[in-house]
């Protein structure tokens, strides 16, 4: 199972990533007389309701689709990592104060509050960036503490600290270290989320500007004429679904290789 | 008794600087926003623009003009005695309108949390009950696709199946039962997923408890006991997902409010947002902010009743 | 097992509780009323008793004292006919006779008089729909009066020769004079005198109408009509295929290429009619590089405004490149120059051979309602050999307002709707050089002559008068190019064939004339 899951997603990391090569049409190419063609030779999925090939989008959209969701959970881990670590090593009332901002931020409805910060910002990659960072490093954060305060009580830990090392330290060298494998698991599992978060986002025309291609634009984009182009919908729906698959199986299985136990919060959308 | 008093006393001390913060983060949001309320208050669907002095005279009537910390000292005091503004658009009270329509989010959201909680449960229970199966690997594949589908997609997916070609349910609207079903269905699909995966861990966990080995060995009625054991161990592991999920669960209702035409909270939030109405999308991440903070004291109290030693724990959970 | 039952003790009730009021509502529900015919609207029609119309006047329930005839010209509802004095000040009124509110009071100049002490205590009064304001409909009004008891006398301070354009539809409503609490909210549903009475309202789910049959005119062939609220297009259509609902209306009610889609299906019918909606691409000219007419005339030549329509919108709109939307019975035909060459050299020409990088901003309600971001997608790709690298950004209506107000853009999808005849607001918002329109868009626009014609068609008294002035307007507007004039809206609706009498008009729908086919 698992080599089959790490064989999808090379398979569309490899494709996305040779998208501009392999393409066979420029993905923004209008041809609004041959708008909403059915699969063929030319058109191996047809095109679009302006004309626009529909296998270079999808190509192209997985790239934009699976580097923003690559960055913006690199960017939440680290914010996450550095709130969870501190508050879980230090405890008392910095913990306490980091404790009830994560709890703050997970209060917060987050999707009103993706939309709002989308609304003050202009849509586009970076504020879908932010929205996206905003909204999630505290389940991180809380998760990275959790992880933070076994590894505490580790004895090797104990033992640094009685040999009068600094806090900054003992968190870099032994406490971020140790948090590596935890966190790998973490990024496998995120990851699917922020896929299908970004592609909500997108969904609701919050994500990437047109003509970008994105997944979720394109199914977004569909909705008028799924009905007698099907395949508008399905093939990036299924894309998404299989991405996002293959990633929540490694997912799963990395977990049971680091016996770590934790339940995220898929998103809902 | 007198001690979980004491504990529910606690938490709420800790919840209260949360809820100020969530008022801050409210009232900041309005403020940062683009656009002129004004501005908003008075051009509305494709009308011709007001004037200067229109404008002039509804930003001093909408207290515009006052320096920040006064407008959130006045908003404040306000929301304390429960009035949370007019909307700019509708001149409803917020706090009328957000009463009326928290009930149908709450319900549509209980619905979810129902159907997850059966399915789920079932589902995970039936799978390690037959685990390494052909049900227990099809569970497997479903919950992890569940997990893996945006939930706009399903939603458009399920009204096309469901409402259109069966006809068995009706598309969208709020009254009926069966009104409720797709959109909970859709709202409950990664909090049933994840109920799935984690009560098929607890079968198993039990099912390999020496004294199950043992009541099976004695002949006792198998499947009465393990799913009896495994039901009450599954209690926390509940509780905990429900809890985690309450926020998302809540927040998710926005679109599938959209797209099913229910009345709720997260509808009237959409169009507070696009319409720049401050004192709508205020008072929604303000009742947003409660609920989520009431549902968290809830749990905890479950938790307590579960597992009375957790009492004394510290920290937030 | 205590523990657990302590925990069900809790959970029992409490899952019960949350659960009961879908079981009562769904109570509500199981009583059906009679054939009742299930319509769907995007948005809820009756904004409710704080509305100054409390319900959009395509449900019928309430009446105007002047509508919008079938050429564009007023015509009379509630008042039958009307007078102007030679001085253009005083107006005199007659109204319907033998006309009775849904609540039994009887209409007559003591009720009219009634909705203008109304007009004034609310204005100026926001809503969905749009905002009522005495002084915007009846400048310098200064008395009303009784003439006799179906004879009402409007008295001004200066001349208003063309009142009558400005009270069709959302200028004049009239309900019962028992309808109005002290501050002019409404008193329980309102009280108007149309076909239809409003009795049942389930904010954002659905509202119920029935047949007022002491109405004055021809009655309803529906004697109960139900609109649900249902925003999602998609939705919408589903529930048309699924036979839950019978027809759409109301702005946007389906999206074009979804209509072209339910007509495939046998058992659906469309209907479609000149709306009063013009789209149009607003170009910068304050700031940036659309301060040049000539970049300004280039774009609107090189897009190809029949591709649009035809491509994106089926075919149901119709292009122009005049100012003023084709229901005005003002408006002048205007050939559609389209030539990308010249558009081409044009450009190149003011642009002096460089490239250069525009913003076009697109509102998202205008995605949710047409084609926008298509359309915005296809205008851009026009704009690639003029030079012209255009980025889209998609923003909410606020942020959007904003960007046009401050200059912030260089061309804005827009939508613009004639809310009466008389163009002359509209002219004066969008060209007049202190228009509201012209400056909180940003055109910076600015021609003596406009303002001067502007100027004499405020004062003309003659009809022909005003009407010179106002084509030789759409000229200069033309010429100078303020904004770029895409195409005139249609009003499109579907229904499903087991309800008959349903059609579109300018603004709504032939809702009294809706009843079941047999």
């Amino acid at each position: 199972m698992k080599a089959m899951a790490i064989g999808v997603l090379a398979a569309i990391a490899m494709a996305s990533l040779a998208a501009p090569w392999i393409a066979p049409f420029d993905p923004n190419a209008l041809d609004i007389a041959n708008r909403l063609a059915e699969f063929g030779p030319t058109h191996p999925l047809g095109t679009d309701h302006l004309g626009r090939d529909e296998l270079s989008r999808l190509l192209h959209g997985g790239r934009s689709t699976i580097l923003l969701a690559v960055i913006a959970t690199a960017a939440t881990l680290g914010v996450g990592i550095v709130f969870g670590a501190v508050s879980g090593y230090f405890g008392g009332k910095v913990d306490h104060a980091i404790q009830s901002l994560v709890l703050l931020f997970q209060g917060l409805p987050r999707i009103s509050f993706m939309l709002a910060i989308a609304g003050v910002m202009g849509p586009g990659p970076f504020t879908l960036f932010i929205a996206v960072v905003v909204t999630s490093w505290a389940d991180f954060a809380r998760i990275v503490r959790a992880e933070t305060l076994k590894i505490r009580e580790e004895p090797y830990i104990e033992a640094v600290r009685a040999l009068g090392a600094s806090p900054g330290y003992v968190m870099t060298f032994y406490v971020v270290p140790n948090l590596i494998g935890p966190m790998v698991v973490l990024f496998t599992v995120e990851i699917g989320r922020m896929i299908l978060a970004i592609a909500a986002l997108s969904f609701l025309g919050l994500g990437l500007q047109p003509p970008t291609a994105d997944w979720g634009i394109m199914i977004s984009d569909s909705r008028p004429y799924f009905r007698s182009a099907p395949l508008l919908m399905i093939a990036p729906g299924l894309c998404i679904a299989i991405t996002t698959f293959a990633i929540n199986l490694l997912g799963d299985s990395l977990r049971d290789r680091l016996d770590t136990r934790m339940d995220g919060h898929p998103v809902v959308l | 008794m007198g001690a979980i008093a004491a504990h529910i006393g606690g938490r709420l001390a800790t919840a209260l600087p949360v809820l100020i913060g969530a008022t801050l983060i409210a009232f900041l949001l309005g403020v940062i926003a683009p656009g002129d309320p004004a501005r908003e208050a008075l051009s509305q669907g494709g009308g011709l623009e007001p004037s200067i002095e229109q404008l002039a005279a509804m930003r001093e009537q909408l207290g515009l003009d006052a320096p920040l910390p006064v407008q959130y000292a006045a908003w404040l005091g306000r929301v304390v005695q429960g009035d949370f503004g007019q909307s700019y658009i509708t001149r409803q009270p917020v706090a009328e309108e957000l009463l009326r329509r928290l009930p149908v989010t709450l319900q549509l959201a209980t619905w979810a949390v129902f159907i997850a909680a059966f399915f789920g449960i079932g589902g995970g229970m039936v799978m390690g009950y037959f685990h390494g199966g052909a049900i227990d690997h099809a569970g497997r594949v479903f919950s992890l696709a569940l997990l893996s589908i945006p939930g706009f997609w399903l939603a458009i997916l399920l009204i096309l199946v469901f409402a259109e070609i069966l006809q068995v349910l009706p598309t969208s609207g709020y009254g009926t039962w069966q009104q409720m079903i797709l959109p909970a269905v859709v709202l409950s699909s990664s909090t049933a997923a994840m109920l799935m995966r984690l009560s098929r861990a607890v079968m198993l966990e039990v099912m390999s408890q020496p004294y199950i080995i043992t009541a099976r060995a004695k002949g006792l009625s198998e499947p009465v006991i393990v799913v009896r054991h495994a039901l009450r161990n599954m209690l926390i592991p509940l509780v905990t997902v429900i809890g985690n999920h309450a926020g998302e669960i809540f927040g998710g209702a926005i679109v599938v409010e959209v797209i099913f035409a229910l009345p709720g909270l997260g509808r009237l939030a959409v169009s507070g947002i696009f319409q720049r109405d401050y004192p709508v999308i205020q008072g929604y991440v303000l009742v947003a902010a409660f609920v989520y903070i009431a549902f968290n004291l809830l749990i905890d109290l479950l938790y307590t009743l579960i597992h009375p030693q957790i009492r004394f724990g510290g920290g937030i959970k | 097992m205590t523990r657990m039952n302590k925990v069900l003790r809790v959970l029992l009730p409490a899952f019960a509780l949350a659960l009961t009021p879908v079981a009562q509502s769904w109570a509500q529900t199981t009583a059906p009323r009679p054939k009742e015919i299930v319509l769907a609207a995007p948005r809820d029609l009756a904004p409710g008793p704080k509305d100054p119309y409390y319900t959009n006047p395509i449900l019928y329930v309430w009446e105007p004292l002047v509508i919008n005839g079938e050429n564009g010209e007023p015509a009379p509802q509630l008042a039958t006919s009307w007078s102007l004095s030679e001085d253009a000040k005083t107006w005199t009124l007659k109204l319907r006779e033998g006309v009775r509110f849904h609540d039994g009071e009887p209409f007559n100049a003591d009720a009219v008089i009634a909705n203008f002490d109304r007009y004034r205590k609310i204005s100026p009064k926001a809503s969905p729909f749009t905002t009522f304001s005495i002084d915007q409909t009846f400048p310098g009004l200064t008395k009303v009066e009784k003439v006799e008891t179906h004879t009402i006398r409007l008295v001004f301070s200066q001349p208003q020769p063309m009142l009558i354009y400005a009270m069709v539809g959302f200028g004049s409503p009239i309900y019962s004079p028992k309808n109005f609490e002290a501050n002019g909210d409404f008193k329980g549903f309102p009280q108007g005198t149309g076909p239809f009475k409003l009795v049942e309202h389930r904010p954002d789910v659905s509202l119920l109408l029935q047949r007022n049959d002491d109405y004055h005119g021809a009655k309803a062939g529906a004697e109960f009509v139900r609109v649900r609220t249902i925003p999602a297009p998609d939705t919408r259509l589903s529930a048309m295929k699924a036979g839950e609902i019978l027809g759409v209306m109301d702005l946007g009610a389906i999206p074009p290429e979804q209509a072209n889609e339910l007509a495939k299906d046998n058992r659906f019918a469309l209907s479609w009619e000149k709306s009063t909606i013009s789209h149009y691409l607003h170009p910068n000219g304050k700031s940036g590089i659309f301060k040049d007419v000539r970049l300004r005339q280039a774009v609107s030549m090189a897009i190809d405004r029949e591709a649009i329509v035809k491509g994106l919108y089926r075919g149901y709109p119709s292009p122009t490149v005049n100012i003023l939307n084709f229901t005005s019975p003002f408006m002048k035909t205007i050939a559609i120059p389209h030539d990308p060459k010249r558009a081409a050299a044009l450009a190149s020409e003011a642009l002096a051979g460089k490239r250069a990088k525009i913003l076009m901003i697109v509102p998202s309600y205008g995605i949710d309602r047409y084609p926008y971001k298509a359309q915005a997608e296809l205008i851009q790709a026009t704009l690639i050999p003029l030079g012209l690298d255009a980025e889209i950004r998609i923003l909410d209506a606020a942020a959007y307002r904003k960007a046009q107000t401050e200059g912030e853009y260089d061309l804005a999808l827009a939508t613009q709707g004639l809310p009466n005849s008389d163009p002359f607001t509209l002219l004066n918002n969008y060209l007049a050089t202190k228009g509201s329109s012209n400056a909180l868009y940003s055109f910076g626009y600015s021609n003596p002559r406009v303002d001067q014609l502007l100027q004499e068609a405020s004062v003309a008294v003659d009809i022909k008068q005003r009407r010179k002035a106002y084509e030789e307007l759409q000229d200069l507007a033309l010429q100078d190019m303020p904004t770029i004039p895409l195409f005139n809206d249609t009003s499109l609706i579907a229904y499903n064939k087991q309800i008959t009498g349903y059609r579109a008009t300018v603004y709504g729908t032939t809702l009294p004339e809706v009843r079941w086919a047999q």
